[in-house]
């Protein structure tokens, strides 16, 4: 496992910017639907909602929203991720991961062995993120200034777990799977789309890291969309 | 003695090491008093700040309301959703919360956001730095993500090494629907904030972050605020510290002082929000005077506590004890001095021969009892007569031996002296008349030959009985010791005082003294007895009033010479003196005996004098 901490020019970075978490340019070929990820809550607010927390003084609810809505769910756009998975392993990729706001997003990610994710602060003021295998440091802290960027490569498979020094808020995880073919994440409405060459894949949903709901094995044709008739149902079960 | 002065002494350093003594306990006491009344108004100090910092949030979250439900902040936010964020969205949404913050009289916002559902900025006032980040978002934070969600919240963070206490409330725009964004507002904890706080608690306070310190005030008088300046290496503790890192606040530790005195107590407590997990709280602290010694009571008095001083009992305590010094000494000192001097200028006039001992007391009687010795031997090296007293063995005869017995000794009642027998004259006693008879008239003459001893020939004599004599040596019973140069005058002084047999306390000279005539005080001579002691004299012949007052006399001058008197009876004493008239009546022919009291080497002794009609 090799840390890998440099900072890149901002030329460098603009390249990563073009990149999408699809990792795949083109018109999506596969489409489709998650559910029940309402039902999923970040561990982050979570835990920062109990009171044992000692995170706020004050903490009420607004009588307008309805109890029902007031679940701190996943935002499906930056919490959820669907990754496409073969039975032969991949080349590396290329991801921005966008430091803002007490979080880096998307919070999960899988990417192959190798895959340069590049974190860039988006804030006027620094991070110092550092990444975790297990309890074991596999990237040191350092200043992240404003308008920065970082890289790390993971290089084994695993479950990656990034945080931030100064924002105790940041946890994101980097799924690492030598067979993940592209990445996807639905909007507000649970509605997601690929790109992805012909062939036979399995669609998987990744939150906090882990494999979340059932997983769908799809055919994906060159020419014409596959639309799923069935969502991923991110509340039945665990991928396997 | 001065036993007086000296008992004043003893209670003057009683009681002087007694105050040293409760002063010492007072410092003690008042150090430990001090610690807890401080270490408890610490406690009452964080909890005071941590209110105030919730009456803080509580009215910056009221303070909410107006912007979560301004219509053009809702269209701003609800025109941002889902797509790039308009301009106008930002423009018009920060003109409506500068509007808003400007109205706020108490609790303006440093700085005030509106965030889309996603978390994303749409626009915010008193913040400029994130213009030049367009992806600058919020939605991260878990303060902004539960108003996203409908509730309302504060929080602290840190940016940039900056604290910010935080309050998030979500702006809806129909009820019974998620909110379609979240307005945050931000207050920074700086030093504005931190001297506001600490007026409105009345404390000393410091707030801290990531092992810094970030702001500091102090309004209370006497503390130097400057000491919270100096928190840096205590931070790093209290990082570790188990209360702060369970409990979310320490003990009270000591006050960091760069010159390595503590001074006083610091509390530190966490602050809630984000700055759980970064360290993040504040400090209070105070001072406290701590008193290092007995004398610190006297160094840190200011005017108010030496007005509450009661100076009029301070000047009685000083009064009192130096009237009492000073009467003391007096009595002890200075009185016995002056009687010292009245009769040394008698004696210089030539009033007194000698000084009267009985007049003087204590170490006085000693030294006047050694100027009279001195006297007399100057007399005696001058070739005059020297008052001594008479030898009773050389008038009387062989005494018989009684050790440890004064002239006279009286049985006393735990029998530790027993009555002592009346010395038996010789059976020659007054047979021969010594053959210088004449010589020894005048005392401090040369001595008088080992045969000489009085005769029945003398007119009268003076008999003091000391210490019985030792027993006749065998020179013969009537061997004169060196003090009996007055036995064979006419008019001798007689002290029974044991003395040794073998050498003269005075040797002979080889002309004796002229004879001369004694000063009528000085004479030895038989009184005529006056009709009142013939009077007083019992049925028996006894003089029972005046041996009452010799024995009252005796008594007396024996306590004044530290004598023990337990046991001397007047029976006993009229006894002894009865026993030693009687012999000397036998011996003299006389028809009374006179006895007197005097002090024989600061033991009291008696003078037996016979009369003769």
């Amino acid at each position: 496992m090799r840390a890998k901490g440099s900072l890149l020019p901002f030329s460098a970075l603009l390249a990563f910017a073009l990149l999408t978490p699809e990792g795949r340019a083109g018109p999506p070929n596969v489409k489709g639907k998650i559910s029940g990820h309402e039902k999923l809550v970040p561990e982050v607010f979570a835990e920062s909602a109990k009171t044992e927390s000692r995170r706020y003084t004050w903490r009420e609810f607004s009588p307008s929203v309805p109890a029902q809505l007031r679940v701190l769910s996943a935002s499906p756009s930056r919490d959820i991720c669907i990754a496409a998975t073969t039975n032969a392993n991949q080349e590396k990729q290329e991801f921005r991961m966008t430091v803002t706001g007490g979080r880096v997003y998307p919070t999960t990610i899988v990417v192959t062995p190798s895959t340069q994710l590049a974190f860039k602060n988006f804030d006027p003021f620094k991070h110092r993120i550092y990444v975790l295998n297990g309890n074991q440091r596999v990237l040191n802290p350092e200043d992240l200034q404003p308008n920065a960027a970082r890289t790390w490569s993971p290089q084994g498979a695993g479950r990656y777990e990034v945080r931030d020094e100064l924002f105790p808020s940041v946890r994101t995880y980097v799924v690492v799977d030598p067979q993940v073919v592209a990445v996807t994440y639905p909007g507000r409405d649970g509605a997601f789309s690929l790109s992805l060459p012909g062939g036979e894949y399995v669609l998987k949903a990744f939150f906090n890291g882990h494999p979340v709901g059932k997983q769908i094995q799809i055919t994906a044709r060159d020419r014409g969309t596959l639309e799923l008739k069935e969502p991923l149902k991110l509340d039945e079960g665990e991928a396997k | 003695m001065m036993i007086l002065s000296r008992l004043w002494y003893l209670i003057l350093a009683i009681f002087l090491a007694g105050a040293y003594y409760i002063v010492a306990l007072a410092v003690g006491q008042y150090n430990r008093r001090n610690q807890a009344a401080m270490e408890e108004t610490l406690k009452a100090d964080s909890q005071v700040v941590s209110w105030a910092l919730q009456v803080d949030a509580r009215r910056r979250l009221d303070t909410l309301l107006g912007p979560a439900y301004d219509a053009t902040i809702v269209k701003a936010i609800r025109n941002a959703n889902g797509k790039e964020v308009p301009a106008a969205s930002r423009e018009d949404g920060a003109k409506a919360l500068r509007a808003f913050n400007e109205k706020l009289a108490d609790y303006k916002h440093d700085a005030l956001f509106i965030t889309d559902r996603d978390g994303r900025l749409v626009a915010q006032t008193g913040y400029d730095a994130v213009n030049a980040f367009p992806e600058f978002e919020l939605g991260g934070y878990p303060s902004v993500n539960d108003a996203l969600h409908g509730f309302l919240r504060d929080d602290t963070w840190v940016w940039g090494g900056r604290i910010a206490r935080v309050v998030t409330r979500p702006v809806e725009e129909e009820v019974g629907q998620l909110p379609i964004g979240a307005v945050v507002g931000i207050r920074w904890i700086d030093q504005n904030f931190a001297k506001e706080l600490a007026k409105r608690t009345r404390t000393n306070l410091a707030f801290f972050a990531l092992g810094q310190r970030v702001a500091h005030a102090a309004t209370i008088d006497g503390f130097e605020e400057n000491t919270l300046e100096a928190l840096g290496s205590e931070l790093k503790a209290v990082a570790d510290d188990k209360g702060f890192k369970e409990n979310g606040r320490t003990d009270v530790r000591p006050l960091p002082d760069p010159k390595g005195e503590s001074k006083g107590g610091i509390l530190f407590v966490r602050l809630p929000g984000d700055t759980v997990d970064l360290g993040g709280g504040f400090a209070v602290a105070r001072s406290k005077v701590a008193i290092t010694s007995p004398t610190g009571f006297i160094s840190g008095a200011d005017d108010v506590d030496k007005s509450n001083v009661k100076l009029w009992l301070v000047a009685v305590v000083f009064g009192v004890a130096l009237l009492f010094g000073v009467l003391f000494s007096y009595l002890e000192h200075s009185l016995p001095l002056k009687n010292v001097a009245i009769e040394a200028a008698k004696l210089k006039k030539g009033e007194t021969d000698v000084l009267p001992l009985p007049r003087f007391r204590g170490a006085y009687r000693a030294i006047a009892a050694d100027v009279n010795a001195g006297i007399q031997r100057v007399v005696e090296k001058g070739g005059g007569t020297a008052r001594k007293p008479a030898d009773l063995e050389s008038i009387l005869g062989p005494v018989p031996a009684q050790p440890n017995m004064s002239a006279f000794t009286f049985p006393l009642q735990d029998g530790s002296a027993q009555a002592q027998q009346v010395p038996q004259l010789p059976s020659n006693f007054g047979a021969n008349p010594p053959p210088h008879s004449q010589n020894a008239r005048f005392p401090g003459g040369p001595p008088p030959p080992p045969a000489s001893r009085p005769g029945s020939g003398f007119a009268d004599r003076t008999v003091a009985m000391g210490a019985p004599p030792p027993p006749a040596s065998a020179q013969g019973p009537f061997t004169p010791p060196g003090a009996s140069s007055a036995v064979g005058s006419h008019s001798a002084t007689v002290a029974a005082v044991p003395k040794p047999q073998t050498a003269p306390a005075f040797p002979p000279k080889p002309k004796p003294a002229p004879p001369r005539e004694e000063p009528p005080e000085e004479a030895t001579t038989v009184a005529q007895p006056t009709p009142d002691l013939i009077a007083a004299a019992g049925p028996s012949g006894d003089p029972i009033a005046e041996w009452q007052g010799v024995y009252e006399e005796f008594l007396k001058t024996k306590r004044e010479c530290g004598e023990a008197t337990e046991g001397l009876t007047f029976e006993k004493f009229q006894q002894t003196l009865r026993k030693n008239r009687d012999a000397l009546m036998q011996r003299h022919g006389c028809k009374r005996v006179k006895f007197a009291v005097y002090v024989k080497e600061g033991r009291a002794s008696l003078k037996a004098t016979p009369v003769r009609e």
